[in-house]
């Protein structure tokens, strides 16, 4: 049975007559890195913020790290930022750590220099919080989530406000995080982020999960190969009559194939046997934001 | 949960500490404090109250003008003896009618000394400043607790697993020391003016007259120890008020906007109104917070009346029942205190707001 670090069953957030998570059951498994994606108020901040316990919820349960640890315990084995991360203006970087380390009541001043150092903001330590950019904002808000080593992440819009060079950095951070004995749920809208960081994802909208797996079975579905033939009306005859080939459409005047990753290689030589030959054959993977907009029916997708 | 309180009230203190918000606080209240104890020095100094008094005597009959003033008493007194015998009786009515006058001066002049010197001038300040202490420290209160909202870092504190009562408690306990820290520092400062004070006023004389004069007010060091004692818990409701009322809104600048307009309509105007107007008011006078820590630092307030308002205090001065205001203020503390706790926990977290 898979090690389940966040369970979740028919979780329901209503603010009057909004409904911000609708019955949603999620299950995360230890050392993954879990993508919560959606279009702008599809619920994701209020999920996390359930699961933290910011927020009570209207109905249904949730356990983290299985329902033998009471929620205190859970958290105090979680960090977390939740929408922008929030330190005091007036402190520095280093003493805001210091603070929610004293919170926890375990670890180091060592602790919070190699943390310093690890999200690059060493140099500005001694800096109040005010005087930081949004970027600056964010990295003290993971190496603050990293007090502690806790075992669950949770981090909302991680790369938020920060440059392309910055966000390549946190990028390979976060998924440097996600090992073995450590989970994290990350909600982004930067949807080729979570394709690049995440094992798994959680497609959600208006409250509720739309589909839920790997990233690699959700993109695999829809692999797809571009080809141009000596007959391309044959051809698309032949592969049609294919059983393990899903659809085939055409694309300005190309062939759209969509068949499994793994046999993607066969095309040609089915056609070659029909004496259908191929002239050009470019395999096309479905990006996730793509596969996102097909789930969500595009709903609000260009802006989130 | 309790015993995370410590830990997280240690952390509070790191906090508050770090503010430059109670620094100033402390600043100006120890100016307002200094300005309070140099003015009653300068009033002192100038023996105003001794030499404002003063008699005269004229007659057109005798060709006689006498103008007399407490220090022309001193000394080898009254010479009657180079008066005509018309005047020396008027003049020795006139002397016994101004010894009785500059008596009670003295005794108000001597109190004035008390209250400069130590440890009376420990005490006398802070039941002048009441009104004002017991402001600032319903904005520290509701900013401490209503920033922490403004700024989103609630969120961060309770996702690391913090309990909410814990957190909460801490917070009291962290004002409530910062209470006590700030009126010894205030009494400090106090301290080394009254050092400076005796120091400027070593040749008066009125040192060991103020020691020696009978039914003199006698401030030890064991009532300025009850009677700052009893100011600290007599102000917890306060912390309590501005705390609630932040937990409630949600906002440092509302929950302070509240208290204040609380102090000056509740406890300004509708308490003296009411207390003027309605005679059902006197029964739940001792009820009303205001009333109650008024009663409850009576014993303050009589030194005062003794000090300053000179031999009629005491005879005017109705003893209150201080039992009743304790328990009163503990009604409050228990009240407040449960009420800021119900709206916190029960409250979900929204994000930063002017962070």
């Amino acid at each position: 049975m898979a090690d389940l670090v966040i369970r979740t069953d028919e979780l329901t957030k209503r603010y009057g007559r909004v409904l911000a998570v609708d019955k949603l059951s999620l299950q995360v498994e230890r050392g993954h890195v879990f993508g919560l994606l959606g279009p702008n108020g599809s619920g994701k901040t209020t999920f996390m913020s359930l699961l933290l316990g910011l927020v009570r919820p209207t109905s249904g349960s949730f356990q983290l790290f299985g329902a033998d640890t009471p929620h205190r315990d859970a958290l105090q084995r979680t960090g977390a930022i939740v929408e922008v991360p929030s330190f005091y203006p007036y402190l520095s970087g280093r003493k805001n750590l210091a603070y929610f380390q004293g919170l926890l009541g375990r670890g180091s001043a060592q602790e919070i220099d190699d943390l310093l150092e690890q999200v690059g903001l060493a140099e500005r330590a001694t800096d109040a919080f005010h005087t930081y950019s949004l970027g600056m904002k964010q990295r003290l808000g993971i190496a603050s989530t990293l007090l502690g080593d806790p075992e669950l992440l949770f981090l909302d819009e991680p790369t938020n406000g920060m440059d392309p060079a910055g966000m390549a950095e946190i990028r390979d951070l976060i998924r440097s995080l996600g090992t073995e004995r450590r989970t994290v749920l990350l909600s982004s809208h930067l949807l080729h982020e979570v394709e690049q960081v995440c094992d798994s994802v959680a497609i959600l909208s208006k409250g509720k999960v739309i589909v839920q797996g790997a990233v690699d079975d959700l993109v695999y579905t829809q692999e797809q190969v571009l080809l141009d033939t000596t007959d391309n009306t044959a051809a698309a005859a032949i592969l049609e009559r294919l059983d393990w080939v899903e659809a085939v459409t055409t694309e300005n005047g190309t062939l759209v194939v969509t068949a499994p990753d793994d046999r993607s290689s066969e095309l040609s030589a089915v056609l070659g046997r029909s004496e259908v030959y191929v002239t050009q054959m470019t395999r096309r993977r479905a990006s996730l934001e793509e596969y996102f907009l097909d789930v969500t029916g595009g709903e609000e997708a260009a802006a989130s | 949960m309790i015993a995370s309180i410590p830990r997280l009230a240690r952390w509070e203190w790191f906090k508050l500490r770090s503010r430059r918000m109670p620094w100033v606080m402390l600043l100006v209240a120890a100016l307002v404090v200094q300005l309070m104890f140099w003015g009653v020095f300068a009033f002192y100094a100038s023996g105003v109250l001794l030499q404002s008094m003063s008699s005269s005597y004229s007659s057109e009959r005798l060709d006689l003008e006498i103008s007399l003033t407490c220090a022309d008493l001193q000394g080898e007194g009254i010479a009657y003896d180079d008066y005509a015998p018309e005047a020396q009786a008027e003049l020795r009515q006139m002397v016994d009618d101004m010894s009785l006058a500059c008596d009670a001066a003295l005794q108000q002049h001597r109190a004035l000394r008390e209250a400069l010197t130590l440890p009376g001038s420990l005490v006398v300040p802070w039941v002048l400043i009441q009104g004002f202490w017991v402001v600032l420290l319903m904005i520290l209160s509701a900013s401490t607790v209503g920033v922490e909202y403004g700024w989103g870092t609630l969120r961060m504190v309770l996702a690391k697993g913090v309990n909410r009562s814990a957190f909460m408690a801490a917070k009291f306990l962290t004002l409530a020391g910062m209470n006590i820290a700030g009126m010894l520092a205030v009494a400090a400062s106090l301290a080394v003016s009254s050092l400076i004070a005796t120091a400027l006023t070593a040749n008066d004389g009125d040192g060991a007259a103020v020691a020696a004069a009978p039914g003199a007010p006698a401030i030890d060091w064991g009532t300025v120890a009850r009677m700052l004692g009893g100011a600290m818990y007599g102000w917890l409701p306060y912390i309590l008020l501005g705390m609630f009322l932040a937990a409630v809104t949600r906002s440092s600048a509302t929950a302070i906007s509240l208290a204040l307009g609380y102090y000056i309509l509740g406890e300004q105007v509708l308490a003296t109104v009411l207390s003027g107007l309605f005679e059902w008011y006197e029964t739940i006078r001792p009820y009303v917070l205001v009333h109650a820590v008024d009663d409850w630092l009576a014993d303050a307030a009589m030194q005062l009346s003794i000090g300053i308002g000179g031999d009629g205090g005491p005879s005017l001065f109705i003893e209150p029942d201080r039992l009743r205001a304790f328990l009163v203020l503990l009604g409050y503390i228990v009240v407040l205190g449960s009420a800021t706790l119900w709206a916190f926990r029960r409250q979900d977290m929204a994000g930063a707001r002017d962070a």
